[in-house]
């Protein structure tokens, strides 16, 4: 029983991360039709931007008088960077793009994600081997009968769930969650209808990349050590899931992210030298919802328009 | 009409010359940047070889006139193509080194025909083909070195096995979406890494080693070699081997290029709706490219691990998979040369820029970047079909009869 | 029984909720040229999609020469002789204007692999014959398009697109054609080129249906010999064009419209 208890909460951890991607990833293919294989490496691209920002604040002393604070700062300004990342990739890469073949940008965005991955291993000192990751949550735990919770998944799990209902929330209700829902089904009429094309994207980008930024710090305050080629698997499975849940469909990339964790942790467990082949069963996942169901659990049927 | 013979054939052999100038001209440059030592020497060619080539192509007569002799040479400059590359080698006896560079390469553009027949011909976004390279290499090896089979057995069963595989990847990647495609292919890709890091029968992480050099004529092919009365090292053996492949492969992309199987390929990239109600078999042009461009990576495979004589996953990963992507996409999607030729600068530039081993990824990412911002069709971009006389013949006629 | 080149028995789709098409019938005469014609969104387009194999029809059937061909695949359905043009016109555009016509012959010919590599002489032969009947085909639509049978078709002018595209679908000698808006976009005089281009279709092949969905009540009115007209996804009339537009069901339909003239 405490077993399956911790199997559950490393699940959740995991479906956390890889909804926070995924959701970041359906967004842009819902938007402009986009697959963004650099995503995942936005979410390594903040953890460096935090370890180096941490060891700042912990030299001038501010992590350790003003706690909990300072590292909200700190994680403030990193997902903020994160998003101005967005901002800067969409800008550089995506939108000259825009008017080319899907596939050119699709190929460019693998592209980027492999430059960025080597520019963070080449700039940051000794980047080619694990870092530690500084401790940014806190590190108790709670007590559950013979198991134990720690305060960090505690933490994770809850601010995912506040945040993607957040974000739930102003997609629904909010005028720019119109925008972005309005450009989502029919781009050429939302403009017609006056809605700014291009600052919807780039909200879309920004909100995107942020996310990303979070899942990568969460990533790295749950499990301790960070490596800069962390960023392709993450952005592979966080596309996994949201192909699965049905791409373009918000909800769905929750569903493929709790999903696809699941059945990670838990083959992995039970399945005998499961663990070597731990993301095995994640891509046979995809690679049979692929072949059965390729518009994934919610998405649904496309019809090509002819 | 009076046609003036003697000023055609002075005509005809001047072009023939022309086409063959630049032939030997480029060829030497490429030859002299290969061997050239020292990085700075390397990059100082390489400027003036562009600034050379962008110059002479801003004058229109020097170009127009340069590619219709190469359109119309054809004959000409394959043969002195082929005596160039059977060349090539001779004046290397004392540089196995630059010998071994050159037989990668020359790997490396098989695989590049491969994945163009995928990518370039048909539109399909494969970033795993690294999968198929080593199975090829995998699957051969473990013949020779298991079961006693020749080697020239083995390449081809390991291409047979390859290109099995590349037809169990055509499954998934039926259904359109581009996206899609690239996801699977990825999966594909690292679900093969993990099994041959895993699988016992693989050697796992520490693969396959002392693989047995491929015999000809009794004779090893590890061993000296003598030519023209002269000692040279093994790596020569091998440079032929690969380039008796390549020419292979090569013709086999010419035919298929120009038969209704390429074209059917370049429908389905094209459009796919289209292709359908004009009543080709979009799943089977697709899985046949899937499995004859994956025949092309199990050849590839068959002759790398016998070259280097050990072979270990990390030889197959994703970066082996997105490194052959930039070659197609730098040389050219859907063009022979311009694949081969990609191929072949981008096997090369690692080894002429030692010092900058760390920036390789940067550099050739931003390449490529660069290239799908600027000129997407590559290098050499794909060029229309042309039916020669078979529609000269009929517009010529025409002519004729409008003008009486 | 040969005369009916295709019958149409109560066709149905329904994409979840909606009801794209239901009961849709009408016949298809050897040599007849058949109007389909209605508002925008009436389903006039799925119901092309759903006879050349694209979607599949709910319920219903769908007869061609007496067999039904409800669910075959697009090509499977190509290679019977039945062929279309789309309202977009969809062709390949790297390809030149020579290779998208001789894709169009895709239909009546094999994919060999052993032919592309062993056989060259027999794939030589069969290039020559083909590049003579595309050429042919081309100059009877566009003498320039002929001589100029190297240009990208991404090049062409959209008159000229819809030429191509009609030439690529009568490269496979189709029994039955299926243009869908040929006139869209074109100015008066692409569109009296095109009610010509269209009667030629007819001395092209012998016996060819054509099915025509057309917003153009000129060229409607020129070409067609029958009928049918949907407004949402039903058949709410049916006739000869006088018949239909006087119907006053049909000018209920196009209400508000200019396009009913």
């Amino acid at each position: 029983m405490a077993l399956f208890i911790q199997l559950v909460v490393a699940a959740l951890m995991v479906s956390c991360l890889y909804t926070l991607v995924a959701v970041g990833f359906t967004m842009y293919v819902g938007v402009i039709n986009l697959a963004n294989f650099s995503h995942g490496d936005t979410c390594v691209l903040a953890t460096f931007l935090m370890m180096p920002l941490f060891l700042l604040f912990t030299d001038y002393g501010w992590v350790d008088s003003a706690g909990l604070l300072t590292i909200l700062l700190a994680i403030l300004i990193v997902i903020a960077l994160t998003a101005l990342w967005g901002n800067f990739i969409y800008r550089v890469l995506v939108k000259p793009l825009l008017d080319s073949p899907r596939l050119i940008l699709l190929l460019a965005t693998v592209a980027a994600g492999q430059v960025i991955r080597e520019l963070i291993r080449v700039i940051y000192p000794n980047g080619s081997n694990p870092q530690v990751f500084p401790k940014i949550l806190p590190q108790g735990h709670i007590n559950l009968g013979e198991t134990q919770i720690g305060y960090d998944a505690i933490i994770i799990f809850a601010a995912t769930v506040v945040i993607i209902f957040l974000l739930n929330f102003a997609i629904q209700k909010t005028k720019i969650g119109l925008a972005m829902r309005a450009v989502s089904q029919n781009d050429d009429v939302a403009q017609m209808m006056g809605i700014n094309m291009q600052s919807t994207v780039l909200i879309v980008f920004m909100i995107g990349s942020a996310l990303a930024g979070l899942a990568g710090l969460f990533n790295g305050a749950y499990y301790g050590i960070v490596k800069f080629s962390l960023g392709s698997n993450l952005g592979i499975k966080g596309f996994s899931a949201a192909v699965i849940g049905g791409l373009g469909d918000f909800n769905g990339a929750i569903i493929g992210g709790i999903l696809l964790g699941f059945v990670e942790v838990f083959a992995a467990a039970y399945i005998p030298s499961g663990s070597q082949y731990q993301d095995v069963f994640s891509f046979l996942a995809v690679i049979l919802f692929l072949i059965f169901r390729p518009s994934g659990i919610l998405g649904e049927k496309i019809y090509e328009k002819v | 009409m009076i046609t003036n013979n003697s000023q055609n054939k002075t005509n005809g052999l001047l072009s023939k010359l022309a086409a063959i100038i630049v032939l030997v001209v480029a060829s030497t440059l490429i030859f002299i940047i290969s061997i050239a030592e020292s990085e700075t020497l390397t990059i100082a060619l390489v400027i003036v070889a562009a600034a050379l080539i962008i110059g002479l192509n801003k004058l229109q007569r020097v170009r127009q006139f340069v590619n219709s002799a190469i359109a119309r040479e054809k004959t000409t400059l394959i043969i002195v193509g082929l005596l160039l590359a059977l060349a090539v080698p001779l004046p290397l006896r004392e540089e196995p080194y630059v010998i071994h560079i050159l037989v990668i390469a020359g790997i490396y553009i098989i695989l590049t025909l491969g994945l163009n027949i995928q990518v370039g011909s048909t539109g399909i976004p494969n970033l795993g083909f690294a999968a198929f390279f080593g199975v090829g290499a995998y699957a051969s090896s473990l013949l020779t070195t298991n079961f006693d089979v020749s080697f020239w057995t083995a390449l081809i069963i390991a291409a047979i096995i390859s290109a099995l595989f590349g037809f169990l990847l055509g499954f998934p990647s039926l259904k359109t979406r581009s996206y899609h495609l690239a996801l699977v292919s990825i999966a594909f890709g690292l679900v093969t890494y993990i099994f041959l890091n895993n699988l016992a029968f693989t050697g796992g992480p520490n693969g396959v080693n002392n693989i047995p050099a491929p015999e000809l004529f009794g004779k090893s092919m590890f061993s000296t070699t003598k030519l023209l009365g002269q000692n040279y090292p093994m790596q020569l053996n091998f440079y032929y081997l690969v380039l008796f492949f390549i020419i292979i492969m090569v013709i086999i992309s010419h035919f298929f290029y120009n038969s209704r199987v390429g074209l059917n390929w370049n429908a389905v990239r094209e459009d796919e709706i289209a292709a359908k109600c004009s009543g080709i078999n979009v799943t089977n042009s697709k899985l046949m490219a899937f499995s004859i461009g994956a025949f092309y990576a199990g050849v590839a495979g068959a002759l790398y691990a016998h070259f280097i004589g050990y072979i270990s996953p990390q030889n197959f990963n994703m970066n082996i998979s997105l490194n052959m992507l930039g070659m197609v996409i730098l040389g050219g999607m859907d063009n022979i040369l311009g694949a081969s030729l990609g191929a072949f600068l981008l096997a090369m530039a690692p080894e002429k820029f030692r010092a900058l081993a760390n920036f390789r990824v940067i550099a050739s990412g931003s390449i490529i970047i660069l290239m799908l911002m600027f000129r997407p069709a590559g290098i050499i971009p794909q060029k229309m079909r042309d039916y020669g006389k078979l529609v000269t013949k009929r517009l010529n006629a025409r002519k004729d009869v409008d003008n009486g | 029984m040969v005369d009916k080149l295709m019958t149409v028995r109560d066709m149905t789709i329904r994409f979840g909720g909606l009801t794209a098409v239901d009961g849709m019938s009408f016949d298809l005469s050897k040599n007849e040229i058949l109007g389909v014609i209605g508002p925008n969104g009436a389903g006039k387009t799925t119901a092309f999609n759903m006879i050349t194999g694209i979607y599949t029809p709910t319920s219903g059937e769908i007869y061609y020469k007496d067999k039904l061909i409800n669910g075959k695949a697009p090509h499977e359905i190509a290679k019977l002789g039945i062929k279309r043009t789309f309202q977009q016109s969809r062709l390949f555009d790297t390809l030149s204007v020579l290779d998208n016509v001789l894709l169009g012959m895709a239909a009546v010919k094999k994919n060999d692999l052993i032919k592309s590599i062993i056989r060259r002489d027999l794939l030589l032969k069969e290039n020559d014959e083909d590049i003579g009947k595309a050429l042919d085909l081309l100059g009877r639509f566009s003498e320039e398009m002929r001589n100029d049978c190297y240009k990208p078709a991404g090049d062409l002018t959209p008159g000229d697109r819809r030429k191509l595209e009609i030439c690529r679908a009568l490269a496979s000698d189709p029994d039955v054609l299926l243009l869908d808006e040929p006139a869209a976009g074109m100015d008066p005089q692409e569109t009296v080129e095109l009610m010509d281009d269209i009667l030629k279709i007819r001395t092209l092949k012998d016996g060819i249906g054509i099915i025509l969905i057309e917003h153009d009540m000129a060229v409607v009115q020129k070409t067609s010999d029958y009928n049918v007209v949907l407004s949402y996804g039903k058949v709410i009339s049916s006739g000869t064009f006088e018949e239909v537009s006087s119907d006053k069901n049909v000018q209920e339909a196009y209400l508000g419209s200019e396009e009913l003239q």
